[in-house]
């Protein structure tokens, strides 16, 4: 399994970086898997990230997952109200959370 | 007490709102809980409680104020309507009616009987105060049906939340708005029951800005905020759209707000606004979507403010409806206030008499240029009197009907009396009104009130029996009295029908006997025996109750009518119901009259009742002679020599022999005048042509003369007498039975039976 690795402060300071490493990291006809076990700060922005992740993964008939969330990550998620659209729709894409 | 003019309107509107409020309880204790109609009572009382604090009449305050938590309550849901209620609401409706006329006297009420009401008013407001009228309602409704019970959940579910549409701004994380911080907030505002994340706008990772925002959001928000409040959250947010829907459950909020709105002129968006439904970002956002569309050429009329704010969802259109039906509203009370002046009634009296003074100095005046301009032939003279007597003509006409007003205003008062009075008799009868809006001069109006009022109780006492004998005579329990108002050739005719047992011939005339009115030997039709009633000291009820039955009115009732130049007619059926008509003059001032001679004496025929003039031919004065009546048309018109009538007026009259002391004459003119559908001719010497009459009253020495309605004086100065065709074809066909008979036989055929008794 590909496994794209995040690391550190995801806020809107570092979004455009984190957006170019996902998108030259993910293969295209591959899955995306994220891992989010070493993120610290996170903004609404990389929550849009990941949000427009999935929808491309989804439109590509492709599986989004994020790998090992934090707390913090999960608690961000569900503030704005986003845990139907990550993890209730056609595929639980959470792994070790 | 001299009164301030500001008082004075303080009264007279406080009057009028308490007659609407006296039929709008009527019209509650028909429909029950009708919203619409406790408004308008409520609003009625709180016009009243808020005049009465500018001009410091604390008492009328006190008490209103006691009525209008009552009916604060009856809003609310807490006091059931019921009859009960309604006659304590009436009570207190007639108990601000006396503290209303009691300002001029400086009388502040009976403390006794106000102590009284108040007490009956607490006692329904605290009885009333722990359940909920539309609680029980629902409960009640779910109980009766599971699938209304259903039904009713699911609209509760639907709509108990504020519906909020939200589609981030670009900028927003650029500015540092962190969406999970409005989510929070909006929790702190009530309960986030739902939030859909709308991930239309988000673009896939290849095309996305990740600094731009593309997030949006359909939230629930269960919660008893404003919207103001709501909308607050997003003040400084960058928004590309938000719609904050408010629960369709405060519709009814909203809508009562909307009516306790100042009856002032606002805009729709004001409306919206102030009552919490529309937050002034929404409408902005109207106002300058509505200024684009106009700037790029469309037209104004297919963008309105309304129409635009329920596309966008920002308001209900049931709230919108609300806010333009109240704008309308307000229009239109402030249309009517600008379109009315009120003016003191003995103000248009006095500028009535003033015209009427014109008329006759007019017509005087008219004489003169005429024999002027016979001598001097100045044609100058001659137009400016036409043009005089033209404008005088319209000014006569508009002055009468500046006092003209629709009989409703009276009608309307009798539901109340039918109500109370039908209570009192166990009875159950309901009035039914028709040609309400017909118009009579006020001061008619005023005068023919009581005579109504006597005619009505009438009616609901000795017409219409107790349910149980109407039942067991086929007829429905409920008796219906109906009041008819309709324009005929210069009067006004107004009907009172009854469907109650009607009048016995037989009875009425044995009645009358017993009493002394009538000698037993006398023959009488039925027509004759109705018209008993009208006798003093006639009645025939069992027993004398407090409604009717001393035969202490009718008599009365019959004077007033005739004092106002106007008759009054009995038909009945026994077991069917009587119809009581009532002839009036429009007015009682001037007319348009036309003037004829008898023997050099003017006298003037009401212009309206003139059916045609006709100059006999020889044949015809052969028949009249022989037979007084001539063949007209092939119906048979009878004639009346006026001079002769007017000249030998009693029962040895011999008409035929009179006549044919006149005969001689080559040329004989015929007014042929109508009323009540009968006709008759009267010769007259000479047509001289239309005047306007200024009718005054005959003086006492003429009290008693029947036949003339007044006088009035012409141009020439000369006295005329105003003929009162009503009473002179009554009085002839009265009189002479023999002579008339042919003329009586339409009359009564029109009536049904004629048996004599």
């Amino acid at each position: 399994m590909d496994l794209i690795q995040l690391s550190g402060n995801c806020s809107i300071y570092e979004i455009t970086q984190l957006h170019q490493q996902i998108h030259d990291n993910w293969p295209t006809q591959t899955d995306l898997n994220l891992d989010v076990s070493n993120i610290s700060q996170v903004d609404a922005s990389f929550i849009q990230l990941l949000a427009s992740c999935k929808k491309q993964a989804n439109n590509n008939n492709h599986l989004f997952k994020l790998v090992n969330p934090s707390e913090q990550l999960l608690n961000k998620i569900k503030a704005m109200f986003l845990n139907d659209y990550f993890f209730n729709t056609e595929s639980p894409e959470t792994e070790g959370s | 007490m001299e009164i301030d003019e500001n008082i004075q309107i303080f009264i007279s509107e406080g009057e009028e709102l308490l007659q609407e409020m006296e039929e709008s309880l009527l019209e509650l204790e028909e429909s029950g809980n009708d919203d619409e109609v406790l408004n308008k009572i409520f609003r009625a009382a709180h016009t009243i409680k808020g005049s009465a604090g500018l001009f410091g009449f604390d008492y009328i305050i006190h008490f209103t104020h006691v009525v209008e938590n009552v009916l604060d309550d009856m809003r609310n849901c807490l006091i059931p309507t019921s009859s009960e209620l309604i006659t304590v609401l009436m009570r207190s409706r007639d108990y601000i009616i006396t503290l209303l006329d009691g300002i001029a006297d400086d009388f502040e009420g009976d403390k006794a009987e106000e102590e009284e009401l108040i007490n009956l008013l607490n006692a329904f407001k605290s009885s009333g105060a722990e359940s909920s009228v539309c609680e029980t309602e629902q409960i009640s409704d779910e109980s009766t049906s599971d699938n209304a019970a259903t039904d009713k959940s699911e609209e509760q579910a639907q709509t108990n939340h504020y519906h909020i549409s939200l589609r981030l701004g670009a900028d927003t994380f650029r500015m540092g708005f962190d969406p999970a911080s409005m989510f929070r907030q909006l929790s702190d505002l009530g309960e986030v029951k739902e939030a859909v994340f709308i991930p239309q706008n988000l673009p896939s990772l290849e095309n996305i800005d990740p600094e731009g925002c593309y997030l949006g959001w359909e939230i629930a928000l269960v919660s008893n905020v404003k919207k103001e409040e709501i909308s607050e959250i997003f003040q400084f947010v960058d928004v590309s759209q938000l719609t904050i829907l408010p629960p369709q459950s405060h519709f009814s909020d909203y809508k009562h707000l909307i009516e306790q709105l100042p009856e002032e002129e606002m805009a729709l968006g004001q409306i919206l606004i102030e009552t919490g439904s529309l937050t002034e970002n929404e409408l902005q956002s109207i106002l300058n979507e509505q200024k684009e569309k106009s700037d790029s050429g469309e037209s104004p009329s297919k963008h309105l403010t309304g129409d635009l704010l329920v596309e966008n969802q920002m308001v209900q259109k049931e709230v919108v409806e609300e806010a333009l039906n109240k704008q309308t509203k307000v229009r239109e009370q402030k249309q009517k206030a600008l379109t009315f002046v009120k003016v003191d009634s003995s103000k248009l009296d006095k500028l009535i008499n003033l015209v009427g003074e014109l008329v006759i100095n007019g017509a005087k005046l008219n004489q003169i240029t005429e024999d002027l301009v016979k001598t001097t032939a100045n044609e100058e003279l001659e137009e400016t009197m036409e043009g005089l007597t033209m404008s005088l003509e319209e000014l006569r006409e508009i002055a009468l009907g500046l006092r003209m007003v629709p009989i409703g205003m009276t009608f309307n008062r009798f539901h109340r009396v039918v109500r109370d009075t039908s209570k009192d008799l166990d009875k159950e009868i309901k009035l039914e009104i028709y040609g309400a809006e017909t118009e009579l001069d006020k001061t008619v109006i005023e005068k023919i009130g009581d005579p109504l009022m006597h005619l009505i109780r009438n009616s609901l006492d000795h017409g219409i029996e107790m349910p149980d004998v109407r039942q067991r005579a086929g007829k429905p329990s409920e008796g219906i009295i109906t009041l008819k108002a309709q324009h005929e050739a210069g009067y006004i005719t107004i009907q009172i029908l009854d469907d109650g047992k009607g009048l016995d011939p037989v009875a009425l005339r044995t009645k009358a006997i017993e009493k002394g009115i009538i000698d037993e030997s006398k023959k009488l039709s039925d027509q004759d025996c109705y018209n008993l009633i009208f006798a003093a000291g006639f009645s025939t009820a069992e027993q004398v109750s407090n409604i009717s039955g001393r035969g202490v009115g009718m008599d009365v009732v019959r004077r007033n009518i005739e004092s106002l130049r106007g008759s009054v007619y009995i038909d009945s059926e026994l077991g069917i119901g009587t119809t009581i008509t009532i002839q009036l003059p429009l007015t009682l001032a001037i007319i348009d009259g036309f003037n004829v001679s008898i023997d050099d004496e003017s006298y003037i025929f009401p212009l309206d009742m003139i059916h045609e003039c006709l100059t006999l031919t020889p044949a015809q004065i052969k028949e009249a002679t022989v037979q007084n009546y001539i063949t007209l048309r092939e119906d048979v018109l009878p004639i009346v020599h006026l001079k002769e009538y007017f000249d030998t007026n009693n029962e040895n009259n011999n008409y035929n022999t009179t006549y044919m002391r006149h005969h001689d004459r080559e040329r004989h003119n015929i007014v042929v005048v109508e009323f009540a559908n009968q006709k008759i001719g009267l010769i007259v010497d000479e047509l001289l042509g239309e005047v306007q009459a200024v009718i005054k009253p005959l003086g006492r020495v003429f009290k008693g003369l029947s036949g003339f309605a007044g006088f009035t004086i012409l141009g020439s100065g000369m006295v005329a007498l105003v003929l009162d065709i009503p009473s002179l074809i009554k009085e002839v066909v009265g009189n002479e039975h023999k002579y008339f008979d042919s003329l009586k036989q339409k009359s009564i055929s029109s009536r049904g039976n004629r048996n004599l008794h």
